[in-house]
């Protein structure tokens, strides 16, 4: 590549090293990557029957704020929606209209996605968001149906910006995973990986190992030195081949221990990503016995960056920062997070806590001062009932869906409700102030006040 | 050199591996021991008790007197008390074979079965397994005719099918218990007798970790319908006001018995000790949590208290004494807490049986 004597600075210095052009075939492999992986979740949601199980059958659907108004179609509309999603992955994965099959994609997705707080996964959301972002990409120009339809659309470069949006949505998921586990919790008392590994004890061989208290300690901080450290790792060429490496053990080992889903696969695909941009073209070109391709020769334009371009970089730059507020959000909140869930989600906290809790709901009738217990099991399916019984918005809602409910047969009624909820292996305690009217509380953002505080002293410290 | 070290080390990993977990039982040793010590010698009971049952109600039928009566109640009571110390360990053979249907099904239906025995009576066990409905068989079927106060009576009088009928339902009862005895013992056209197949002793195996998990649930079901099912029901906390039939029985007034046998049943499998020294789920949590263990412990003895603390039959006592029921679901729901948050979780069980994905939480 070639530079120009006189580039811009400040701002549109940085537009401008943003669209230095690099090899488009790493791009291209995770567009591949991405989209096999999309329709291999299809595949899977059907053959479990996950599409019945989770977005028909359940009579009511735990919404997000502000997103009430998506709610699922009916049993036929939900399996095509499904058979849709798939049909976009295919031509993500093809590059088939890709801008169309990516756009389609985002939305098929991320719709699904929010019918039901239930269901929310980190990963899902991850994939949400890369998915959005692949609709500014083009990650077509190579090793796509559309580049061989369209040959004026084929390029062997994309803009480097690409790259490290991708790097950077990879790197938050580890970065926010690891600051997540600086907790006492996981540090000092090895919660709640003790718990869990020592339920792993009828794994061929390692089994016994996992039961011993000082391989969920070494665990613990390996865990936690592996997010926190691992992006500096696969961004530094001489250490990237081992990081990637420890990468996929990583990823493996959380695959076979824990019931975690695609989310090893999406991490060790995806992480692909960072090695140097024309790696598919050298493997291919190994693998054929040839000399490694040279870079592509691309030159640098002087001029100042387009409009366009400037406001894509602003754009790039809020939904970064975004990227840093969400995760971050907690904060705003008082108490302990892991206990109390307000900003829990979308921020990364994967693998990161072990909670159950026990819900029964207490209903009143204010006129005649009645009394009687309402159940959970009678509103919801068992996954809903077991998620909502630890989840404090889902805990609200159900007591909104009960009162509901009698108001639905001309009875004004009061909830209140008794969740107690163990947490890292400590004695289970009451979670929700049972004096408070949930009927009347309006969901929102705001501290949730009616969530009682973590206990405090050494009866709450978490198993060790 | 280099080979030398390799084999040192990799004795010395296999030596670690072997010495790990020494200390604390494991799963499979538990599921052994619970099978061996508990679950078979419970069904076994069960299966003994309801062939005296039978043996007794035959008598009865032989030669219908107040005697051969107060025989076939007490042969009642205490089929029905094994056959509920049984209800904790309700999962393989008996779900599998729906046993439920025909040994034990409440409420029955006494206007069905006048109906059957005016207009078509089922006088053999063939005809009361097959053709009647649940709720014309098993326990409440037979404490409705033997309970009845003109029950001598009734049955002398041989132009009526009823002594049939009540042979029949004796007889139900004991084949269909000595075959859940009998597939959890004994081997079939290549099938595991079912303790091999829960415990990993045979070639086709439930993983332990599953084995582990289906024992818990049911657990956490049985405990439910203790609860809310039964209990919260009859006295009135469902906001219906009480209903009383909600508790299981009938004329024999067996309640309290039956709540202390199906407690009874729960601790047997938490303990693993069923009169002789074993393993239960109790050793599973306690590597992890003896303060746990220990509340499990506290609140099985807190809830059997307040059962044997219950004057009179339960029936009476929720409408004359409803403090004392209600005593009784509070200590068997703090039990529920206890079991359904910090047993659950500590054993890694997913209680609501979903296989879907997990990356938050378990």
């Amino acid at each position: 590549m070639m530079r120009p004597s006189s580039l811009p600075a400040g701002f549109d210095g940085v537009v401008h090293a943003a669209s230095r052009p690099v090899s488009a075939s790493s791009a291209a492999a995770f567009r591949i990557a991405f989209g096999l992986l999309g329709l291999f979740a299809v595949g899977r949601f059907a053959a479990h029957g996950w599409i019945a199980e989770l977005y028909i059958e359940p009579e009511r659907h735990f919404k997000y704020l502000g997103f009430e108004w998506v709610q699922p179609w009916p049993a036929w509309g939900m399996y095509l929606h499904f058979a849709l999603l798939g049909v976009a992955s295919l031509g993500v994965a093809l590059g088939y209209r890709y801008r169309l099959s990516i756009a389609a994609f985002f939305v098929l997705f991320t719709y699904v996605e929010l019918i039901d707080k239930t269901t929310y996964l980190n990963h899902y959301y991850w994939v949400s968001l890369v998915g959005f972002l692949m609709i500014f990409m083009p990650l077509h120009r190579m090793a796509s149906l559309d580049a061989l339809r369209r040959p004026a659309w084929r390029r062997d470069t994309i803009p480097v910006w690409v790259l490290w949006t991708l790097r950077a949505q990879l790197g938050v998921v580890y970065l926010f995973s690891g600051v997540a586990k600086l907790n006492p919790d996981w540090l000092l008392h090895a919660q709640p990986l003790r718990i869990w590994l020592y339920n792993s004890g009828d794994l061929f061989l390692v089994g016994p190992l996992l039961q011993e208290a000082w391989v969920a300690y070494a665990m613990s901080w390996a865990g936690a030195a592996f997010d926190l450290t691992i992006v500096g790792w696969l961004l530094w060429r001489r250490s990237r081949p081992y990081a990637y490496l420890v990468v996929i053990a990583f990823h493996l080992a959380t695959w076979v221990l824990f019931p975690i889903g695609i989310f090893p696969w999406v991490m060790i695909l995806g992480t692909l990503i960072f090695f140097s941009p024309d790696w598919p073209r050298r493997l291919l070109a190994g693998l054929r016995g040839r000399p490694p391709p040279k870079a592509p020769f691309t030159l640098l334009s002087a001029a100042p960056p387009s409009w366009p371009a400037r406001t894509a970089a602003v754009a790039l730059g809020l939904f970064a920062l975004a990227q840093v507020i969400v995760p971050l959000r907690h904060w705003a909140y008082p108490g302990e997070v892991r206990f109390n869930e307000e900003g829990y989600r979308f921020a990364w906290r994967v693998m990161l806590t072990e909670k159950t809790g026990h819900a029964q709901f207490r209903v009143t009738d204010p006129r005649t001062g009645e009394e009687w217990l309402a159940y959970p099991e009678d509103y919801l399916t068992p996954l809903q009932a077991e998620r909502m019984a630890y989840q404090p918005d889902m805990i609200l809602e159900t007591a909104q869906f009960i009162a509901d409910d009698y108001q639905q047969q001309g009875r004004d009624v009061e909830v209140r409700a008794d969740v107690f909820v163990t947490f890292n292996g400590r004695p289970s305690v009451r979670f929700i102030d049972p004096d408070i009217d949930l009927a009347r509380v309006a969901p929102g953002l705001a501290p949730k006040t009616w969530i009682l505080p973590a206990p405090d002293g050494p009866d709450w410290a978490p198993l060790s | 050199m280099a080979r030398l070290l390799v084999i040192l080390v990799a004795a010395g990993l296999l030596g670690l591996l072997a010495g790990c977990g020494a200390g604390a039982p494991d799963d499979s040793e538990v599921l052994i021991s619970l099978t061996d010590q508990v679950i078979v010698p419970t069904y076994q009971a069960a299966g003994a008790a309801a062939a005296d049952l039978k043996t007794a109600l035959d008598a009865l039928c032989a030669a219908p007197s107040d005697g051969a009566l107060q025989s076939a109640h007490q042969a009642w009571r205490d089929a029905r008390g094994a056959w509920l110390r049984s209800a904790a360990m309700a999962f393989g053979p008996v779900a599998e074979r729906r046993s439920g249907g025909l040994i034990d099904w409440s409420p029955i239906d006494p206007e069905r079965i006048e109906r059957m025995l005016t207009e078509n009576p089922a006088t053999s066990e063939d005809a009361v397994r097959n053709t009647l409905a649940s709720t014309q068989r098993g326990f409440g079927a037979i404490e409705y005719v033997v309970f009845d106060p003109d029950a001598v009576s009734q049955l002398s009088d041989s132009a009526t099918p009823r002594c049939e009928y009540l042979r029949a339902l004796g007889a139900v009862i004991a084949s269909e218990t000595a075959a859940i005895v009998d597939e959890w013992t004994v081997s079939r056209n290549g099938d595991p007798a079912y303790r091999d197949f829960l415990t990993g002793r045979s070639s086709s195996s439930m993983l332990e970790s599953a084995a582990v998990a289906e024992v818990v649930r049911t657990q956490v079901f049985l405990i439910r319908t203790l609860t809310d099912l039964q209990l919260a029901a009859a006295l009135g906390l469902r906001g219906d006001g009480p209903d009383l039939s909600a508790i299981p029985g009938g004329a024999g007034g067996n309640g309290l018995a039956d709540l202390r046998a199906t407690v009874l049943g729960m601790r047997d499998v938490y303990l693993g000790d069923a009169g002789a020294e074993g393993l239960g789920v109790s050793h599973l949590v306690t590597p992890l949590s003896t303060a746990a263990d220990e509340r499990m412990r506290s609140q099985f003895e807190a809830a059997l208290a307040a059962v044997d603390a219950v004057e009179g039959p339960l029936r009476a006592a929720i409408v004359e004494r409803p403090e004392q029921v209600q005593e009784v679901y509070d200590r068997v729901m703090e039990l529920r807490r206890t079991l359904n948050t910090e047993v659950v979780s500590l054993l890694g069980v997913a209680v609501g049986f979903s296989d879907t994905d997990g990356d938050s939480m378990r």
